[in-house]
Parts: structure tokens; sequence; C-alpha cells
């Protein structure tokens, strides 16, 4: 346990709408080691962006979190005052998303928003950071000239790899990543794993938290895998076994609707129903609508997370030690 | 599958102004769709496949070349026959949760499109017409759907109403621009496969628009690859995606993700392909991928290539000229 860099238990984070409460992330536990990089796998509403967010403590309002521990290097980041926490935020823990649009001012040139955030968490002078804001895009591999330029003037790949060096700024010990490669077309995409590989394997131990739909590229970089559904942990397993061995219906599920192109007869399946309605959901166990299991158990009771060995876990209430 | 050609693409052209440079979105691009054909135009994001789908729909004006509708050549219509021509053929968006700005009833929202073109006067035929529509795109029972509000609805409920939209007319062609791709993936197979049903049972002919290659192995007949403004490749889509010829598709496939846990695609991306997609206005001279491609040659950086027919599909590419 005490190598685990982050260890989440029992994380609870809900929004409070008038309408009524949102359970996005409900009894949430999971850990990441050292040099480990940990997928997320949920579709859209699934609440997997909201774990990142209760991670970093930047929860959009009308978020909270309720109930849990979020233990970086046994520190509740939880318990830690904002002051504290900022210590932690984009030093040790740090976040890319989706699109470097929200990374980035347009107004300041791309070099000068990595030098900043440098400056902004350490005491040095200002040339030695623009030494290592430079190094840092020779890192994710765009030219040091890259440096004057505008976050407009770049590509999506390059500001993706922009965005990347400017978590790295501080060196962090894990990186959030919230769906990085999903506006990328297929070879940026391919070219963004790879150096998030390189930077696992090279930077001794970054750890990664890969949130994503695509259940493909998760189970290439990833060493292990946690399937969402509802705010729920439906399994969560070494990468291995969630491809190779899964338990869960949902989870066979995205195994078999994931179109095999190699195949010369490629099927193209779905899971019937669709996702849950967050504000009224099912009761039961959340996935029950959709799940061709489905017993009258499943309608009336919230099953339970259990471990089949292995650091194997399920939720599921047709599947018991 | 019937041989009457429903489009004829011919040597098309669309380039935009950039102050005093040109963007050549579609550059020189040419491809015929069959009756009842779904044809697929595939690439990444920048290479003008969806410029290249609003100018065979007359969304936007043409720079050069001609676009055949049934042997009419569309650009040359006039107000009432280009009317006319409009409702026969449609587009489907790439996202359904634009409407969920709107305010109008589903029934609304689906009827405009007749009101536009002044077909079913009374409400009672639009009610039917819609009522009709709805079930085929698998809205059942279409009554309760008629006066909801598009945000009582799924996305893959969205997108059947978007679907709807683009068929009350009775198109008998529809540019479908990839229709999925804002969809959660274990929805997907639904729509696609509700678009091959309706094709089936009104005869209609498509032009599929993706990036996604499995989707476009499953629902395209025949297929092209476009990189920068101009096709690579074109075949039958499990020829051109099963054994791919040109350089670029094979990059394409090669780095595509699996699940067969032994193999990163990722892994050897940099000795399949260089860099990145270069700026338009700048366009490589020659053959425009020649500077990201593992096999190039002198002549790549000189001469454009033109198609070969090989393997049962047309590629442009240096080796394989003899």
């Amino acid at each position: 346990m005490a190598e685990s860099v982050l260890n989440v238990r029992d994380l609870n984070s809900y929004y409070f709408m008038p309408s009524g409460v949102i359970k996005a992330v409900d009894r949430v536990s999971f850990t990441i080691e050292k040099g480990e990089a940990l997928g997320i796998i949920g579709e859209s509403g699934s609440g997997k962006s909201t774990i990142g967010w209760s991670i970093m403590r930047i929860l959009p309002y009308p978020g909270k979190i309720v109930k849990g521990e979020i233990f970086y290097d046994d520190q509740d980041l939880l318990k830690l005052d904002m002051e504290e926490m900022m210590k932690i935020r984009w030093k040790k823990i740090s976040m890319i998303t989706q699109s470097a649009m929200n990374a980035f001012d347009p107004l300041m040139k791309v070099g000068d928003q990595i030098t900043e955030a440098i400056l902004i968490h350490e005491d040095i002078p200002k040339a030695i950071a623009v030494k290592r804001a430079e190094n840092l895009l020779e890192k994710v591999e765009l030219r040091a000239s890259i440096y004057r330029n505008y976050p407009h003037e770049l590509s999506g790949g390059m500001k993706q790899r922009a965005m990347i060096a400017m978590a790295l700024a501080c060196r962090p010990v894990l990186i959030i990543a919230d769906e990085p490669t999903t506006a990328l077309d297929v070879i940026v995409q391919a070219q963004i794993l790879k150096l998030l590989e390189d930077l696992k394997d090279s930077m001794e131990s970054l750890s990664i938290m890969f949130i994503s739909h695509d259940i493909s590229v998760v189970s290439e970089l990833c060493d292990k895998i946690f399937i969402m559904y509802g705010g729920r942990m439906m399994e969560y397993a070494d990468t291995q076994t969630i491809i190779g061995n899964p338990l869960h219906p949902y989870t066979k599920g995205l195994l078999s609707v994931f179109p095999k192109i190699e195949e010369t007869e490629m099927k193209f399946e779905s899971i019937p129903g669709s996702p849950p309605n967050m504000a009224n959901p099912p009761k039961g166990c959340i996935f029950h609508p959709r799940c061709r299991y489905a017993k009258r158990l499943c309608r009336e009771k919230t099953p339970e997370i259990v471990n089949v060995g292995d650091n194997h876990f399920v939720s599921c209430c047709l599947i018991s030690t | 599958m019937n041989a009457e050609k429903i489009l004829r693409v011919n040597n098309l052209q669309k380039w935009f102004r950039r102050g005093l440079d040109y963007v050549k979105a579609v550059d020189g691009v040419s491809f015929e769709i069959n009756k009842e054909e779904i044809f697929g135009l595939v690439g990444e994001s920048g290479c003008g496949k969806t410029t290249t789908g609003k100018v065979v729909l007359r969304i936007i004006d043409k720079t050069a070349g001609d676009v055949f509708f049934k042997n009419q050549e569309i650009f040359g219509l006039k107000k009432a026959k280009l009317r006319e021509l409009r409702s026969k053929m449609q587009m489907i968006f790439q996202n359904p949760y634009e409407i969920l700005e709107s305010r109008l009833s589903i029934f609304k929202l689906i009827s405009e499109a007749l009101e536009f073109h002044r077909i079913a006067s009374s409400k009672n035929e639009k009610i039917k017409k819609v009522t009709e529509i709805l079930f085929d795109v698998d809205i059942r029972p279409p009554e309760d759907f008629l006066f909801k509000h598009p945000l009582e609805l799924s996305g893959g409920q969205l997108q059947r109403i978007a679907i709807a939209r683009a068929l009350i007319l009775q198109p008998e062609f529809v540019v479908a621009d990839e229709p999925v791709s804002m969809l959660d993936v274990s929805i997907r197979a639904g729509i696609l496969k509700l678009l091959l049903k309706l094709k089936r049972e009104f005869g209609l002919t498509f032009l599929f628009i993706t990036h996604d290659l499995a989707v476009a192995k499953f629902i395209c007949d025949r297929l092209a690859i476009m990189y920068l403004g101009k096709i690579c490749e074109v075949g039958p889509s499990d020829k051109v995606l099963d054994d791919p010829l040109h350089p670029y598709t094979k990059a394409l496939r090669a780095v595509l993700p699996g699940l067969d846990l032994d193999r990163k695609h990722y892994r050897n991306v940099s000795n399949i392909i260089r860099g990145e997609i270069p700026n338009p206005i700048n366009l490589p001279s020659g053959c425009r991928f020649h500077n990201r491609c593992p096999y190039a040659q002198s002549i790549c950086s000189e001469i454009e290539p033109t198609f070969l027919d090989i393997k049962g599909r047309s590629v442009a590419c240096h080796l394989y000229s003899t």
C-alpha cells in the first residue's frame, strides 16, 4: 500500500442540481502504483471525468465530494486546505484534457505559458525556467521554436503535445489524462500514445490515469482497467484479465461491440437501450435494464463489490466469490 | 446492384481563399456512385471529405469540375430546378445534439422540410407523414414522440430524428457526414444498421463520410481514402482496408488500436508514417504524401502519381508503376 501513488477509497462525488442529486461518482475505489497506467473506461455520463476533477479538487459547481478519501502518498487530499492542495495540483498531480483550448491562453505564446507555470510553483530564475520550458517542448517532440507560437497557430496534435509539456512542467508524479486523444485523428493519436508511453517508461515512475471511452486505446496503453457505468464501478482488474477474462456483463458488452476490423465478416453490435438517466437512475444494479443476464434480484439489490481473486473486482449481483 | 450512376464527380476542386493564398481543400477529386451503393469518403481531418460532401450537395460552391446527379450537372441548374433537386439530395450531419437548442417539438422539426418544399398541406397530412417516418427510423410508438422536445431524447434517438428529417422528403441520394462519431460506441451499431435498412427499403444511395475505418468497412460498399484534397486509393471497402496498397492507407490501418493484447499498434508509428499533415497552403511538390512516406523515392517529390488499377482497386502511388 505504501507504494501506491494514488489510493482512492470509496469516493462519492455528487452534483446537487435543482431537479435532484446526480451521483456522478458512487462508491469508487482504485489505486495507481508508481510507473503504472490505469485506464478508466466509461461512456458519456459515466462519471469518469468527475473522478479526475475530484482528485484535482476542481469539481465544477454544483458538484461536491460527499464522501471518501483520496490518498496521494499517504496524504488524504480531501483533508488538505486550499493552500496545501495548490502545492499538489499541477506540481505532483497534473491534468491534460480532450482539448488543449482549455489549457492555453490564446493571447500568450505557448512557451511563455509553460515558463509561467514553472515560475508559479518554483522559485527559480526566469532564464532557467525558459530553458526548462524549451527542453519540455523537445521532450514532447515539438521543435523548440514552437516556444514563440500562439496556441491557434498549432495543429490539434501539436496543441496536445504542448499541453503535455505544460502538464510536465513541474515534474508531476501523476498525470490525469482526460480523453487526451479523443478529438485527434488516428495517426496523431498513435503518436501521442507513443509519447505518453515513452514518458512513462523514461521519466522514472510517471504514473498515468487515462480516462477514455475507447477500450482498445486503453487496452494497449494501460496496465489496469477500471470500467465505469452510471457513476459506479462495474469491473476492475489488470488489462490482461479485463480483456481476456471479463466477468461483468457490461465489460463483455463493451468488448463485443468493439468492431474487429481484421475480421472478414466484421460485425457491429450494440448494447440495447441507452445510458441511464442519472437524475432518476434504475433501482438495484444500475446496468440491469440493458443486461441480457438480468434477473429479478438485479432490479432490487445494489450489487456489492466482490474480489474474485488476484485483485480482480466485479460488481454484479450474479457474481459472488 | 443497379449499374445506374446516381452521382458522378469529375475533377472537382474547391479552393478557399486565405489572404493571398489558397487552401486547396478539394483538389481534383473524381468518383462515381452507383444506385443503392454506399460510397465512403474516408480520411483524417483536413483531407477534404466534408468539403466534398458539401459541394456535391451544392451547399457551397465549387471552384472547378463537375457534379452530375443522374446526368444533370447540378451547378448549372436554376432556382426551380434546384429546389426540386434539393428534395432529392439530403444530408445527415455529425452532431445530433445541435437540435437540443431548438424549442420546437419533434413534429415541428421534422415537418419543417415538408413546409419548405410545399408538400402535404394540411396538418393531418403532415402528422401522418411524420408519424410514418418516425416509425421507419424505429422511434416507436411514433405518436408518443411527436410532441416531445429534443431535450427529452437520448443521443441515439436524436440521431434518428436527424435521419427522419433527411428522409421525410423521400430523397434518392443522402450525404451522411460522420453520423455516428458523436454517439457512444455501444449504440453506434443501431444507427448504422438503421441506415442499411432504410437504404434497402427506400432504394437510397449514400455518400458516407467518416474518419473511422471500422465504420467504413462495415457500412460502405466502396470507398475512397482521401489525403490533403486528393484521393489516394479507391475500391471495394474490404479490399482497400484488408489489403491496403497506398502507404497512407497502410499507415491508417497499421496504427489502429485493437484488443489483441500482444500488439501495441502505436509502437512503430514513426516507422510507418513521419511527422504531421503539412499546411494545406504549402502543399508538398509531386505526391503530396511524399514527405511523410516511408517508401518515398526521388520521383515522388517531382511528379504527382496517376491512378493505376491493381488488385481490384485504383491507387495513385509511384510504388506501383512498372
